[in-house]
């Protein structure tokens, strides 16, 4: 180290020696103290109102779902006649009606009782038409009413969530032969 | 009880202490302090500065990157960006206004007051890149890999600017010397 070079770092540490013990002043350390608070408060006050902001919300999206699970889901509408059937696969027919047999009545003619109102009978079975006028075994279950939306039946979103009696024709192996509704 | 690091404090200063924000304000402004006063030459200009770097720090602690450095070298930095801002928009420095300044110090430490005045003229003097290397490295202190880290340098840059900056400062020692006699 050159005679030069010691005498610049003899300065330059005097220099450091000098200023060793200064610092920014009591007033600089309230003004940051201040504003801290200052900031923290305001903070504090935000996440409050997102803490409401988000029950209210949270509420608001409990009660729409409450609501939405009470209402009734409105099956699709079909395009068709209502008398052209293209019916449910009929396994899926049979346990719907298998699982809502009221009473079986067998050999029952179905237009015995005057006050009902019926549906011709809709075949289950592409190009099973010979079901009217035969003596054939027919169940009355009852089914639920968004099953006429499947059958392409009108139905109103008022009764939706109410059931509809049906005539159900097996045949001799049991198996559902064809559907009307009565009313 | 050990004491708690400035990454510790500066964690609970981010969600809310205000003790850890004091503690930690306690154990660094003075070196920020002191880098603002020799780059500015100015004890209000500093503790504007330090005001100013606090401040940035409590509206952003996530800003700061342990992998990138000590909590005390994010602080430099700050402090560097504030003191650059403020010198690009200031006037040049005056050396005939400071050297008057440094000449109010009281009779009794007059030789020691005139040294310690006319270095801190000198290296007010200096272009800033050489300023701030020699104010971190040789009046902070620091290693030339921290210093590397708050200027965004190579430590050989930082290395070969302090040495630049002590050739510039005994060439202007020395010329005022040569004009006094």
């Amino acid at each position: 180290m050159s005679g030069e070079e010691r005498e610049i770092r003899e300065a330059l540490r005097a220099l450091a020696a000098a200023d060793a013990v200064r610092e920014a002043g009591p007033r600089v350390e309230a003004a940051l103290l201040a504003e801290f608070d200052k900031r923290h408060s305001r903070r504090r006050t935000v996440w409050w109102v997102y803490a409401a902001a988000a029950a209210m919300a949270f509420v608001v999206a409990g009660a729409w779902l409450a609501q939405l699970w009470r209402r009734p889901v409105e099956p699709p509408r079909l395009a068709v006649r209502p008398a052209v059937v293209q019916p449910a696969p009929l396994e899926q027919a049979k346990k719907q009606q298998i699982a809502r047999v009221r009473r079986p009545v067998v050999a029952r003619r179905a237009t015995k009782k005057q006050t009902e109102v019926a549906t011709r009978f809709i075949p289950l079975i592409v190009g099973d038409d010979a079901v009217e006028g035969e003596a054939v075994p027919v169940v009355r279950v009852r089914l639920p009413r968004t099953v006429l939306a499947s059958f392409g039946l009108p139905m109103t979103q008022d009764h939706a969530s109410e059931t509809v009696d049906a005539d159900v024709v097996l045949n001799d192996a049991g198996a559902a032969r064809a559907i009307r509704f009565v009313r | 009880m050990s004491e708690a690091s400035d990454l510790d404090l500066l964690r609970r200063m981010a969600s809310g202490d205000r003790d850890a924000f004091a503690a930690l304000y306690r154990r660094t402004q003075g070196g920020i302090y002191r880098f603002a006063l020799q780059m500015c030459g100015s004890e209000p200009a500093a503790e504007d500065v330090v005001q100013e770097t606090f401040v940035a720090l409590m509206r952003a602690p996530g800003a700061y990157d342990s992998a990138r450095g000590s909590v005390a070298g994010f602080l430099y930095g700050i402090a560097r960006n504030l003191v650059l801002r403020r010198t690009a928009r200031e006037q040049p420095f005056n050396e005939e206004e400071h050297e008057t300044a440094a000449a109010d110090h009281p009779e009794a430490e007059a030789a020691r007051a005139e040294t310690v005045g006319a270095v801190r003229t000198a290296v007010l003097g200096l272009p800033v890149h050489y300023r701030e290397a020699v104010v971190l490295c040789d009046l902070q202190e620091m290693d030339y890999a921290d210093a590397a880290a708050v200027l965004g340098c190579a430590v050989g840059t930082v290395r070969s600017r302090v040495h630049r900056g002590r050739e510039l400062l005994a060439s202007r020692l020395q010329a005022r010397q040569g004009s006094r006699i």
